[in-house]
């Protein structure tokens, strides 16, 4: 009886109780979503397309090593800004970009292009699974696909230009898909291309008021316009590519649209671009948006949405000042750039670039490395628009991608029929009443963007449009007896692939030229 | 477990049938052989009778008996049995030998006990008396140096801060601590017991004793037994101290007129403004400036501990009510880093015919306030180190001062603890019930249900300061979360034990269900109504813009079926087996479940007839098993594609508004399985000279398999790399317990010695790289610590020096293959960098191993020593070859930050030194901004950890008061420390697998003076 009893308990009991342990073991995530139950409802698609729009803001890396954001380190990179910081041992890997001696293991290289892979990869998720989605109608899943995959073009461009040889994804990839090669990069292009053409007609004219900030028609225009010249001033001759699949006047035509259809045009002020004010004024036709928030987690500093290049670039030793707050000394601009503007007559000097001195600001020049007397001032960062917490992850300042000022000179650049007019008009503005044309020739219009844009990241791959030698020269200008810079012409402008990801693809990317 | 049933039947004879009350009486003191003091309520019987009694509180028993003839057997817990032989005597005083002294104690293996001599697993056990002597905050700090293989690094000085313990090395990259059990219950730590409740510790340490608690066992398993209660007359004891505690050094650091002679020649070098250009005139001004540690330091800080226990009970019901009390302040940032502990249990046992039965509760009540303990920016301590002592404390008007050459975090030390204002609450319940029916005298069932409630609540206030460099808070800002963590668990055991001649068999067979959850809610709110921490609650925040709140909840749950067989032969050849199938929520419905077998032997040769009777030798023992055992230790939901929701953006034309992004937090793994761990062990006890010398040894050799880490993956791929099955590890090791105990007249001593010898090597990590990148530290040292095939886990990855440039020719002369410049910026006197992988440039690809946290071995040494009233402990522990990151000490970001004074013997045209690389602001050559082994130094340290001289009154003193005890003693922590290691603490602990004893200034330990009473009634 007594074995009966114990064969029963042993035994029987555990295999009855087996079939509910299974249940018992079972739960449903209590709080997150999983993926089969995701990209259903267009709430869901909204979600996964924020998401994309999310990663325009990372300036960190995956590895969290931090403080690229795109416009910084395209300033260091150029002749228009050193690397700064307290001291060569803050961010070093910074003080690599700006002397163009950049390791194969530098961590913002692999940050750069970890942040921009991120983004292609949950668009790509957005782009395999639109058809799940339920849209209410055709035209809302169009611009959602449409966005999804402008995304992923500025991504792609960024990392084209920035790295030469990428591999190329039109779908998310799984763990084990680490043997890929890079693309040729003229195929990058094409595909560059082929999809803003595609995508532009449907992407939305008009953008509610409420989702202001989301790409339009126009922003995929202006994209590919700058890819356009990015592609026949630098790689095609760089990489000795051929044609794109659009002519010249085509693109000067979606250009032209911008300008006469979307509504966008110039302000009068150029002081009125900045600030909280400027946040999407009308001439912004895309802008990376900031926004306060009360996020702070330094091992997560992708999580925030505020400016990094605001904390990164105010001055040290500022105490109180009725208007300027303080940061962290990167990016001083260089004594080139701030003695290229007229500063008597050209309005936008003192909207661009802060003079301490001139301006009465407490500040710290031996706490600052590098630093020349001036720092680029657009998104300096201003105790009226201090986040309440968290002050460095939250300035709610936006980065302007495409503002028509930029179409305007791109499409005078391309040979448009109003070209003299589109570069005067830019002119005009900054100059006031001491305008005085000047023909709207190449050379003329790269100077003028130099100084339109001073400080938003476009004088690095203008520099490079403008030939690896005059790069080399006007780079290289910068060095000083503390301050080495050797810009390198057989590195062709671009970073290194990431040794970590030459080794992690079991070496099967191959690294660029000159590294 | 045989002894205790015969003591519960012994008990039932007793009571339920009549004595006889003709015969002769035999008279007697029963006492312990070792003190000479009564022993109360042992056990006496007439051998194959059930004719018995028990002992008075002075030791003495009668006992009637038909006829003076006959075996007279004395049983007692704790002490070895003996049988005596009446032959005649009416008259039998009897000396009971401590069971722990003859290697025959019972000790706790995994659902139940055991007798020592029979274990054939590896098992290290520490008592009540060594546990008190350690005067600790954490009961794991008792483990230190007392039992081999295990090794524990207190993690800061902290009150309360937790310890890093390892069992027979680190055998994964993911949480590699041991299981905890108390009385049973799987807990997630053990701080919430009062040492004093703690009955015995036994660690389990290899896969044959280890195997029963299967998917959880791989790092280990520390068995906490609280105390029960002996039957008797109320006992009561109280045992309280008081002391203070010091910092037992201070760092070396430069004073004003040094610092301000180093930063001057440091920015000289850079040909930069020199700060004190009048530095005769400051040093005239303020001497030798501000001590900023001793500022920040709060000497004599005080600790007390009260606890009070009282116990006692019937043969059929026994309890223990014991209530503690401590407070303890610590030595750094004084009324900001404390802790306060309140205790009390119950524990009852009852007997009811064939039912024993009973309970264990546990209420505690902690509040804790702390500081980061190891924070190389803005840490209290790295504050302290890194100001420069020129400034002082306050202004003359009494306000603090701020230095002019403070950025960043590096402000007022003094200034900055006043912003702190955090504290953690906890209340937290560990209690359950259990049954055991006894369906036979060989054949039981025991149930139980358990629990683990704890309500945790923080609670921060951030006030509004400005402190200069980033120290800047502009609003209020009040912080509250709130925890509650429920765990049950219901097991279920038959046993089964029998002899039949010489052959022994027992066997237990069981199930288990353990369920875990936690909700938590938090929030903050800025702008306070009232701006105190007292008021800083969410409701008194007045922005309304500044609300944010989060809460959610975490669930998991482990299914087990276990089994384990054991026999043996005549005492001699002893088997175990040990069979347990786990299922656990972590994993996807295909990999759920995973069993773990254990099997293991023993030979008593002593026990052997072929062994001659020798006196010399007592005990020797071989034993040996292999077993596995696995982990589980996670996230809850790895296997399956979380998608995560994250506020990133925001859209709007002028009411901008936040949106909420969803994406997969990381590429899932639905093969998810089981780490495996596996080891193979093999141990020779011995004892000699009638138990008087014992010497252990083990050998163990052990890999982990399958190791559940997120091996990095090409970053192109686009999302977090997913928790795999990665990877192995390999420890293999040594350990030492020796010992010896003598009594000779008045005196009587004994000396431990354990020893632990580890060797540990990752050998698999499975992707192209082979390898995990760990902590980084301070601005510009990426990865110092890493994990990669064919190293020790956490090893210091850094450059390589080869002295120091004295000339420029040396500079120019360092050249790669195609005679370029590997250090282009270097000067005579930088750091000269091996260009490992010979490519004429310096990158991570010329970073090797440069140094290993782990110590190579440890060295416990206890020596205990009584002389009449009066007894000594001593206790040493030490650690050899463990290597210590100093990088973070310093902020070599900063300008102006002070230095160790170690900088005096920098490398200057005039002291070609060879140890310490030239002064420089800029450092062109980064040679304190490249992790080189420059920053790693020798962190081998021997502590005295305690001496204690007790006195304890003389028997009749007491008497008048009516205690039976009354004993005195002083006692000093960390009395001496030998060290080569400059910095505040060679003990550092970890934060995680891979940030192992990296110095971020860290919180030093304690030197401690208490002075104790222990007292019984």
């Amino acid at each position: 009886m007594k074995k009966i009893v114990f064969t029963f308990i042993v035994l029987v009991l555990p295999l009855m109780f087996s079939g509910c342990m299974d249940n018992f073991l079972s739960h449903d995530p209590p709080v997150e979503r999983v993926q089969d139950n995701f990209f259903q409802t267009q709430q869901d698609a909204e979600q996964a397309l924020f998401s994309v729009y999310e990663t325009l803001t990372f300036s960190h890396g995956r590895s969290n090593d931090g403080f690229h954001p795109f416009d910084v380190v395209s300033n260091m990179l150029s002749d228009d800004a050193y690397a700064g910081g307290g001291g060569s041992g803050d961010q070093p890997a910074l003080v690599e970009f700006n002397a163009h001696n950049i390791a194969v293991t530098n961590g913002k290289v692999l940050g750069l292009w970890s942040d921009r892979f991120t983004g292609i990869y949950r668009a790509n998720l957005l782009i395999e699974n639109i058809d799940n989605i339920d849209f209410p109608n055709r035209e809302t899943r169009d611009y959602f696909y449409g966005e999804a995959r402008f995304l992923r073009a500025l991504l792609y461009f960024d990392l084209v230009r920035f790295f030469g040889n990428v591999p190329l994804f039109e779908r998310p990839l799984v763990a084990a898909e680490v043997r890929v090669q890079q693309a040729d990069p003229g195929d990058v292009y094409a595909f560059l291309v082929n999809e803003l053409v595609e995508i532009i007609p449907k992407l939305r004219e008009t953008i509610p008021s409420a989702e202001v900030g989301r790409a339009s028609t126009w922003a995929a225009k202006a994209l590919l316009g700058r890819v356009y010249l990015y592609y026949q001033d630098y790689a095609q001759p760089v990489f000795g590519l051929g044609d794109l699949p659009i002519s010249s006047a085509e693109v000067v035509g979606h250009l032209e649209d911008i300008v006469n259809q979307s509504g966008h045009a110039l302000l009068p002020d150029f002081a009125d671009l900045w600030g909280t004010a400027g946040n999407n004024n009308n001439e912004a036709v895309f802008s990376i948006q900031h926004i306060t928030n009360t996020f702070g987690d330094w091992g997560f500093l992708n999580g925030s949405i505020g400016n990094w290049a605001t904390t990164m670039t105010g001055l040290r030793g500022v105490g109180f000042h009725p208007i300027y707050s303080r940061g962290w000394s990167f990016q001083p601009v260089t004594g080139d750039l701030a003695g290229s503007f007229n500063q008597d007559t050209d309005s936008r000097y003192f909207v661009s670039i802060l003079d301490p001195v001139a301006e009465g600001v407490n500040h710290a020049p031996d706490e600052m490395y590098q630093f020349q007397g001036f720092v680029f001032k657009k998104f300096y960062p201003r105790n009226q628009d201090t986040p309440s917490v968290n002050v460095d992850f939250n300035w709610p300042y936006n980065r302007p991608v495409f503002r028509l000022a930029d179409v305007k000179l791109m499409a005078a650049e391309l040979g448009s029929a109003n070209a003299q007019l589109y570069f005067d008009q830019v002119r005009e503005r900054a100059y006031g009443s001491d305008f005085v044309s000047i023909p709207a020739t190449k050379e003329n219009i790269m100077e003028e963007r130099r100084l339109e844009f001073a400080g938003e990241g476009h004088r690095y791959w203008d520099l490079l449009r403008m030939g690896l030698d005059t790069a080399a020269d006007k780079i290289n200008g910068q060095a000083q007896a503390e301050i080495s810079i050797n810009f390198r012409t057989d590195r062709l402008g671009l970073l290194p692939i990431p040794q970590s990801e030459i080794n992690l693809s079991d070496n099967t990317l191959i690294q660029n030229p000159g590294y | 477990m045989e002894k205790l049933k015969t003591l519960i039947l012994i008990s039932f004879g007793i009571l339920f049938f009549p004595i006889a009350v003709f015969g002769q009486t035999i008279n007697g003191t029963v006492t312990d052989r070792h003190t000479n003091e009564p022993l109360i309520g042992v056990n006496i019987f007439l051998e194959g009778t059930s004719i018995g009694t028990t002992t008075n509180v002075d030791g003495e028993f009668s006992l009637t008996v038909p006829s003076l003839e006959g075996v007279l057997v004395f049983r007692y817990i704790g002490y070895v049995t003996q049988r005596v032989e009446i032959a005649g005597n009416d008259v039998i005083n009897v000396r009971l030998v401590d069971d722990v002294v003859a290697g025959e104690e019972l000790i706790v293996v995994a659902y139940g006990i055991q007798q020592r001599s029979l274990v054939t697993g590896a098992i290290s056990r520490i008592e009540a008396s060594q546990i008190e002597q350690s005067a600790s905050l954490r009961v794991e700090q008792a483990l230190q140096g007392r039992t081999a293989g295990v090794m524990v690094m207190q993690n800061s000085g902290q009150p309360g801060s937790g310890s890093t313990v390892r069992i027979r090395g680190v055998g994964t990259t993911g949480d590699a601590e041991p299981l905890y059990v108390v009385d049973g219950m799987p807990v997630t730590n053990i701080d919430y017991l009062s040492p004093s409740d703690i009955s015995s510790i036994e660690v389990l340490k290899d896969a044959s004793a280890t195997a029963i608690y299967g998917a959880r066992g791989a790092n280990g398993v520390v068995m906490v037994t609280t105390k029960s209660g002996r039957p008797g007359e109320i006992r009561i004891s109280y045992n309280g101290y008081t002391g203070i505690q010091n910092p037992w050094r201070k760092v070396d650091l430069l004073d004003a007129p040094d610092y301000m002679m180093i930063m001057n020649e440091s920015f000289a070098n850079d040909n930069r403004t020199i700060p004190f250009p009048d530095i005769e005139d400051r040093i005239q001004e303020i001497g030798s400036g501000t001590d900023w540690q001793d500022e920040v330091f709060f000497y004599n800080a005080p600790v007390t501990n009260h606890s009070l226990s009282l116990s006692g009970g019937t043969d059929n019901s026994r309890y223990v009510t014991s209530l503690s009390y401590r407070y303890q302040d610590g030595i750094v940032a004084q009324g900001k880093s404390n802790y306060e502990r309140i205790t009390f249990r119950v524990n009852s046992d009852h007997t009811a015919g064939r039912l024993n039965y009973g309970s264990r509760f546990n209420y505690t009540r902690k509040t804790t306030r702390g500081i980061n303990p190891n924070e190389e920016f803005g840490g209290v301590m790295a504050r302290a180190v890194n100001i420069d002592p020129v400034t002082p404390v306050r202004n003359e008007d009494g306000s603090f001062a701020q230095s002019p050459y403070a950025s960043q975090e590096v402000v007022n030390p003094v200034a900055a603890i006043e912003t702190i204002n955090a504290e953690y609450n906890e209340d937290k319940i560990v209690g359950g019930i259990f049954g055991q029916f006894n369906f036979t005298d060989n054949f039981s069932l025991r149930s139980s249900f358990d629990i683990d409630f704890a309500y945790g609540n923080n609670r921060s206030f951030l006030p509004e300061f400005n402190l200069g460099g980033n120290a800047i808070n502009e609003t209020t800002i009040a912080f509250q979360e709130q925890n509650r963590f429920t765990t049950w668990q219901t097991s279920h055991v038959l046993s089964y034990s029998d002899e039949v001649g010489v052959h022994a068999f027992s066997g237990i067979a069981g199930f288990e269900l353990l369920d875990r959850r936690n909700e938590f809610v938090g929030g903050t709110r800025a702008d306070l109504s009232m701006p105190s921490f007292q008021h800083a609650w969410l409701s008194t925040g007045t922005d309304p813009d500044s609300p944010t709140n989060y809460g959610g909840m975490g669930v998991e749950s482990i299914a087990s079926y276990f089994t384990r067989v054991n026999y043996s032969y005549d005492d001699k050849y002893l088997f175990e087996g040990v069979f347990r199938v786990d299922g656990s929520s972590k994993f996807g419905p295909d990999n759920r479940w995973a069993s773990f077998p254990a099997f293991s032997a023993g030979w008593v040769i002593t026990r052997e007839e072929f062994m001659p009777d020798l006196d010399w030798l007592s005990l020797l023992k071989i034993r040996g098993g292999w077993g596995q055992n696995g982990s589980d230790n996670i996230g809850q939901f790895s296997f399956t594609p979380l998608i995560t929701t994250h506020i990133g953006y925001g859209f709007g034309q002028t009411d901008r508004t936040q949106v909420t992004g969803a994406y997969p937090a990381q590429i899932a793994n639905t093969g998810l399985r089981w780490e495996t761990s596996e080891q193979f062990s093999l141990g020779l006890e011995t004892a000699f000279a009638d138990y008087a010398y014992f010497v252990n040894l083990d050998y163990y050799a052990k890999k982990t398999k399958g190791l559940l880490l997120s091996a990095p993956i090409p970053q192109f791929i686009g999302n977090a790399a997913p928790v795999i099955n990665g990877g192995e590890v390999r420890n293999s090791g040594l350990e030492l317990e020796s010992g010896m105990r003598r009594i000779s007249g008045d005196w009587n001593y004994d000396i431990t010695l354990t020893g632990t010898y580890n060797v540990n090597e990752v050998t698999a990590i499975n992707n192209e790289e082979g390898r995990l990148f760990g902590a980084s530290v301070s601005t510009s040292m990426n990865n110092v610590a890493m994990a990669q095939v064919g190293y020790p886990i956490a090893f210091f990855w850094g450059y390589r020096t080869a002295g120091i440039f004295q000339t420029e020719e040396e500079v120019q002369a360092h050249v790669g293959p195609d005679g370029q410049l590997i250090q282009p910026n270097a000067r005579p006197g930088d750091l000269i960098f091996v260009d490992v992988n010979g490519d004429g440039q310096i990158t991570d690809e010329d970073r090797v191993k440069i140094g290993d946290p782990y110590p190579d071995f440890t060295l416990g040494f206890n020596f205990n020593l009584g002389w009449k009233n009066w007894d000594m402990n001593m206790f040493w522990f030490g650690s050899f070859g463990n290597d210590i990151y100093t990088g973070g000490t310093r902020r070599h970001d900063l300008n102006m930050p002070n230095w160790k004074s170690s900088v005096l013997d920098r490398w200057t045209p005039e002291n070609p030194s060879n140890s310490h690389p030239r002064v420089t602001i800029n450092d062109p050559n980064g040679n304190y901004a490249r992790p080189s082994d420059f920053f790693v130094e020798d962190g081998s340290y021997v502590r005295l950890r305690n001496l204690t001289i007790g006195y304890t009154l003389p028997r009749t003193a007491v008497n008048a008061i009516g205690a039976s005890r009354l004993r005195l003693y002083a006692s000093a922590q960390n009395l001496l420390t030998f060290t080569s290691y400059d910095g505040h603490d060679p003990e550092i602990g970890s934060g995680w697998a891979l940030d192992v004893g990296i110095d971020r200034n860290v919180y030093p330990q304690a030197r401690t003076f208490l002075f104790g009473v222990n007292l019984d009634f």
